[in-house]
C-alpha cells in the first residue's frame, strides 16, 4: 500500500562537505508503525542523515518526504511541527532549569499549543509524560542533577510532548547501564505500541535487533544493506564494514 | 499574573518589591527636596534601562554592550519632534517605542547567528557608529553639544517625578509579566541549549528577535522620557560608558530576573549619590565594589535573597530551580 | 605621488601599533576563548609604567619600556590567575569582569596621575626624509621594533615548547590536555605575552599621542575591528587586517576627511560582522 510504505521516504539523499561526501545517494523508506534501525560504524554518516532529515543541516541534493510532504529546505522547528521529533547523540538538556521546566518548554511550540490545553491540563500532560518515560519523581530538581541515563529519558520526554508521529532517536542506549538500557528498550516498544513510528540509530546491535522490524546499514554515507535484522547483520558488506576483511585483519 | 504567585518564595518577592514601589510613590509626601527627588528619578531611569536590557540580554545570555543606542536614538527623535513638530509627550513616547522596537528587530535579525563574543562586539559597534555619527552630522544633531531646549514634561518637579515613576512602574510590571510567562522560560532555555528548543518546534529566531525588539522599545520609551527630563540630548546619551554602566547594574543585581536589574540599578545609583563626599575615591570604590560583587556573586545580588530569607527565617522552602 | 607615499608610510606605522595590539588580543582569545575587555588597559599601563620608570625612577627609556612591558605582562598573568581562572567557562562573566576591571584601572590611573595628557620623549630624536616624506626616527623605530617583536613571537610559537603547546591548545583544549599539555600554564603565559605586546604598543605610541586615563578605549575598539576583519583566532589574519586598517584610516584621513577616520574602523567592523563574520582567514590560530 503506497501510503504505509511511503511514510518516510529518503531518496538519493546526498551531503557533501567541500570535497568530502558524508552521505552519498542514500535511499530508504519507512513504513508507518515500523521501527527502522540505522546502523553503521563510527563516522558512517548516521547522525548526518538525521540532521539532514530534521533540518539541522542543508542537503546537497536528493529528496526526503514525510507523508508525501517534502522536508528538505525546511527549518528544524517547521519539521517538528509536521510531526517529526528527534533526540540527539549527545544529551541536550537545559541544565539550570528544573526537570518540569525542561519538559514544559515544549509546551510552547505550536504543535502542542494547537491542542488548546489550559494550564492545568498541560501540567497534567507533563506529569504523564514524565511518568511514562520513567523520570525520577522529583521534577523540581535541576537537570544538572541528573545522571546520563535520566538525561536521555528527559530528552525523550521532551520529544514526546510534541506528539510526534515519527520519532528519531540518535543512539538512545549509548552510555547506559544494562538496567537503564532495558528500560529504554521497553519504552521504545511501548511507544511503538501506541502508534509511534521510530527510526533509531544505535550501536548496541543486540538490543536494537530486539525491537527493530527492519534495518538499514550504511558506511561512508552509502547504503550497504537493508532488510530484516538477521539479513543485514549477516550481510558480508556489513560484516566487513564493522570488522574489516580477513586480509586487513592480517596486516593490522 | 497574581495566579502565578504560587510559592511562598514568590509571594515574598512580590511583597518585597511591592513595598519598595509603594515607598517610591510616597517619597514626595515626606520631602520636596529637589536633590532627593532627582536622585530617585535618576534611579528610575536606570531601572528602566537596566530592566529593558535584561529582558533580552539577561535571559538569552547574549551580552548587549550597546544598549545606550536606544536611549540616544529615542532622545534625538524626541528632540526633533518636540522642537520642530511640537507634538506632546504622549505621542512622542509611542513613536520612540516603535522606532526603537523596529531597530531592535533589525539588529536582532542581523545578529541571529552570532555567538557571544561577536554579538558583544557588534552591539558595541552599532552604538559607537551612532555616537560618532551624532558628533559628525553636527548640523542636524548639534554635534558634541547636542540639542538643548526640549520642553519639560510637566511644570512641576513633583509632576516630573511621578511621570517618570509611573512610566517606570508600567515598564517594570510589564517586564515581570512578560518574563514570568512563556517567553522568559523559552529565552532561558535558548541560552542553555538552543537545539533542544528548536527540536521542540519553537522558532528560536523569532523569539530572540521579539525579545530584542521589546528590549529596544522599552528602552526607547525610557530614553525619550530621559531626554525630556534633562531637556537636552547629546552624544553622551549614547556613549559606551552608559551602555556598560547599564550592563553592570543588571549584572550586579542579577541578570535574567528583571528584579535583579531593578535592585542593581537602584543600589548603584544610590551608592553613587551617597558617596559624593568621598570625592575622588568615589568612582574607584564604586568600580572596585562592582568587581568584588561580580566576582563573589556571579548571579548578582538577588541570589543572596534566599540565603538572607533563610537567615531571617522568613519561610519558604529552599530555592526552586529555574523559578 | 607624494600623497601615496605618505599614506603608505604613515599607514604602515599605524598598522604596526594596531598589529601589536591585535596580536595580543587574538592570542588570548584563540587560546583561552576569552574576549579580554581589559586588553586596552594593558596598553594604557604600558604607557604609564614607562612614564613612571623613566621620569620618577630615572631609568633610561629603552630599558624602561622593556621593564614596563614585563611588569604589565606579569600583571596580566596575575589578573588571569586571580580573576579569570574561576570563571573561564562563562564568557558572560569574563566580559563583564574584564570591563569592570578596565574601569577600575582607569579610576586608579586617574587618581594616581591626574587627567592631564602626558608624554614620554621619543626613543630617538630627530627625523629623516624618505623620498620627500618627513618621518621621525621614533616612528621608524616603531616599525622596526614591531617587526622584531612579531618575528620573535612567530619564532616562539613555532620553535619553542610553549609555542607549540599554545598552538595545540588554541586548536583543541581538551585534546591538548589529553596529551599532557598543562593548559593552565599555557593560559598564563599567553596572558603574559598578550599583555606584554599591548604594553609595548602603548609605550611606543606615547611620545606621539598623549596618555590619558581613557586611552584604553581606543585600542579595544581597534582590536575588535582587526580581529573580526582578520578572522577571530587567526594571528596572520590579525596582522594583515591591522595593516589594512592602518592604511585605510590613513587614506581616509588624508584623502576624504580627518573627521571620518574613527568611523571608518566602525563601518568596516559592522560590514564584516554582518556579511563575513569569519573574517578573511577564519577561525584557527595560525
Amino acid at each position: 500500500m503506497t501510503q504505509a510504505r511511503d511514510y518516510l521516504v529518503v531518496d538519493e539523499l546526498t551531503k557533501h562537505f567541500g570535497g568530502l561526501a558524508a552521505v552519498e545517494k542514500l535511499s530508504f523508506s519507512l513504513d508507518r508503525g515500523q521501527i527502522l534501525g540505522l546502523i553503521g560504524p563510527n563516522g558512517a554518516g548516521k547522525t548526518t542523515v538525521f540532521n539532514l532529515i530534521t533540518g539541522f543541516l542543508p542537503a546537497t541534493s536528493g529528496r526526503v518526504t514525510f507523508r508525501g510532504e517534502s522536508l528538505l529546505g525546511k527549518k528544524p522547528h517547521q519539521i517538528v511541527n509536521q510531526g517529526l521529533a528527534r533526540t540527539f547523540q549527545l544529551v541536550k538538556p537545559f541544565p539550570e532549569l528544573s526537570l518540569f521546566d525542561n519538559i514544559r518548554v515544549a509546551c510552547y511550540g505550536p504543535r502542542f499549543m494547537s491542542q488548546g490545553l489550559d494550564e492545568q491540563a498541560a501540567r497534567h500532560r507533563i506529569l504523564e509524560v514524565a511518568e511514562q518515560v520513567g523520570l525520577p519523581k522529583d521534577l523540581d530538581q535541576p537537570a544538572s542533577a541528573l545522571g546520563h541515563g535520566d538525561l536521555r529519558l528527559l530528552d525523550i520526554a521532551r520529544a514526546l510532548m510534541v506528539q510526534p508521529e515519527l520519532l528519531l532517536l540518535d543512539e538512545p542506549l549509548s552510555g547506559l547501564s544494562s538496567i537503564e538500557t532495558q528500560a529504554i528498550v521497553k519504552l521504545i516498544s511501548a511507544l511503538n505500541q501506541e502508534g509511534i513510528t521510530l527510526l533509531i540509530i544505535e550501536h548496541k546491535l543486540r538490543e536494537l535487533m530486539k525491537v527493530a522490524d527492519r534495518i538499514v546499514a550504511i558506511d561512508f554515507g552509502e547504503k550497504l544493506a537493508a532488510g530484516t535484522p538477521q539479513e543485514v547483520v549477516n550481510h558480508p558488506a556489513v560484516v566487513e564494514a564493522y570488522l574489516g576483511t580477513k586480509d586487513s585483519y592480517a596486516s593490522a | 499574573m497574581l495566579a502565578n504567585l504560587k510559592t511562598p518564595a514568590q509571594r515574598r518577592t512580590a511583597i518585597f518589591y511591592g513595598l519598595i514601589m509603594l515607598g517610591f510613590y510616597f517619597v514626595p509626601v515626606f520631602s520636596d527636596n529637589f536633590y532627593l527627588l532627582s536622585v530617585f528619578t535618576t534611579a528610575y531611569f536606570y531601572i528602566i534601562f537596566a530592566t529593558s536590557w535584561d529582558v533580552f540580554a539577561g535571559y538569552s545570555h547574549l551580552m548587549n554592550f550597546g544598549h545606550a543606542l536606544f536611549i540616544g536614538l529615542a532622545g534625538y527623535l524626541t528632540a526633533f519632534v518636540d522642537l520642530h513638530l511640537g507634538l506632546p509627550p504622549l505621542l512622542v513616547l509611542p513613536m520612540c517605542a516603535v522606532l526603537c522596537g523596529l531597530l531592535g528587530m533589525f539588529i536582532g535579525y542581523l545578529t541571529l547567528r552570532m555567538q557571544g563574543p561577536y554579538f558583544a562586539i557588534i552591539t558595541m559597534a552599532f552604538a559607537a557608529v551612532a555616537y560618532e555619527s551624532a558628533i559628525m552630522f553636527s548640523e542636524y544633531t548639534g554635534g558634541e553639544e547636542g540639542i538643548p531646549g526640549i520642553h519639560p514634561l510637566t511644570d512641576s518637579l513633583i509632576g516630573d517625578y511621578y511621570f517618570v515613576l509611573v512610566i517606570m512602574s508600567l515598564i517594570f510590571l510589564f517586564l515581570l509579566w512578560f518574563t514570568r510567562g512563556r517567553w522568559g522560560l523559552v529565552l532561558k532555555a535558548i541560552s542553555q541549549n538552543e537545539d533542544s528548543v528548536l527540536a521542540s518546534g519553537i522558532n528560536t529566531a523569532w523569539v530572540k528577535i521579539r525579545a530584542y525588539s521589546i528590549s529596544g522599545a522599552l528602552c526607547g520609551i525610557g530614553g525619550s522620557v530621559y531626554a525630556y527630563s534633562l531637556t537636552h540630548v547629546g552624544p553622551t546619551s549614547m556613549e559606551q560608558v552608559l551602555s556598560t554602566t547599564i550592563l553592570i547594574m543588571a549584572m550586579v543585581g542579577g541578570m535574567g530576573t528583571i528584579t535583579g536589574p531593578f535592585l542593581g540599578a537602584l543600589i548603584l545609583v544610590l551608592f553613587n549619590e551617597l558617596s559624593r563626599d568621598m570625592e575622588e575615591y568615589r568612582l574607584l570604590i564604586y568600580t572596585v565594589m562592582v568587581v568584588v560583587i561580580i566576582f563573589f556573586a556571579p548571579r548578582g545580588i538577588v541570589s543572596w535573597g534566599q540565603p538572607i530569607a533563610r537567615a531571617f527565617k522568613l519561610g519558604g522552602k529552599r530555592g526552586q530551580a529555574g523559578s | 605621488m607624494e600623497l601615496i607615499q605618505e599614506i603608505i608610510i604613515f599607514g604602515t606605522i599605524k598598522g604596526c601599533v594596531y598589529a601589536l595590539i591585535a596580536t595580543g588580543f587574538t592570542l588570548i582569545f584563540a587560546v583561552a576563548g576569552i574576549l579580554n575587555l581589559a586588553h586596552g588597559t594593558f596598553y594604557m599601563l604600558g604607557a604609564y609604567f614607562t612614564y613612571t620608570l623613566f621620569y620618577v625612577l630615572g631609568i633610561p627609556l629603552p630599558p624602561a619600556i622593556l621593564l614596563a612591558a614585563v611588569l604589565v605582562g606579569a600583571l596580566g598573568m596575575l589578573l588571569d590567575r586571580v580573576f579569570l581562572k574561576p570563571m573561564r567557562s562563562s564568557h558572560t562573566y569574563v566580559l563583564v569582569l574584564t570591563v569592570a576591571i578596565a574601569f577600575a584601572a582607569q579610576e586608579i590611573i586617574l587618581l594616581t596621575y591626574g587627567s592631564q595628557g602626558m608624554n614620554i620623549p621619543n626613543l630617538v630624536e630627530g627625523s629623516v626624509s624618505l623620498n620627500g616624506v618627513v618621518v621621525s626616527w621614533h616612528q621608524l623605530l616603531i616599525v622596526a621594533i614591531t617587526a622584531v617583536v612579531l618575528v620573535m613571537l612567530w619564532l616562539v610559537l613555532t620553535r619553542t615548547r610553549y609555542g607549540v603547546a599554545t598552538l595545540a591548545v588554541s586548536m583543541d583544549e581538551d585534546g591538548a590536555r589529553l596529551v599532557g599539555i598543562e593548559t593552565e600554564k599555557v593560559f598564563n603565559l599567553s596572558m603574559f605575552a598578550s599583555a606584554f605586546l599591548a604594553a609595548v604598543a602603548g609605550a611606543l605610541i606615547s611620545p606621539i599621542m598623549s596618555m590619558t586615563p581613557e586611552m584604553w578605549n581606543m585600542p579595544l575598539m581597534k582590536a575588535f575591528v582587526v580581529v573580526v576583519v582578520g578572522g577571530i583566532g587567526s594571528l596572520t589574519g590579525s596582522i594583515m587586517a591591522a595593516f589594512f586598517l592602518g592604511w585605510l584610516e590613513t587614506f581616509t584621513g588624508f584623502v576624504i576627511s580627518p573627521k571620518l577616520t574613527e568611523v571608518v574602523s566602525l563601518v568596516l567592523l559592522t560590514v564584516f560582522l554582518v556579511f563575513r563574520p569569519s573574517g578573511i582567514l577564519g577561525r584557527r590560530l595560525h
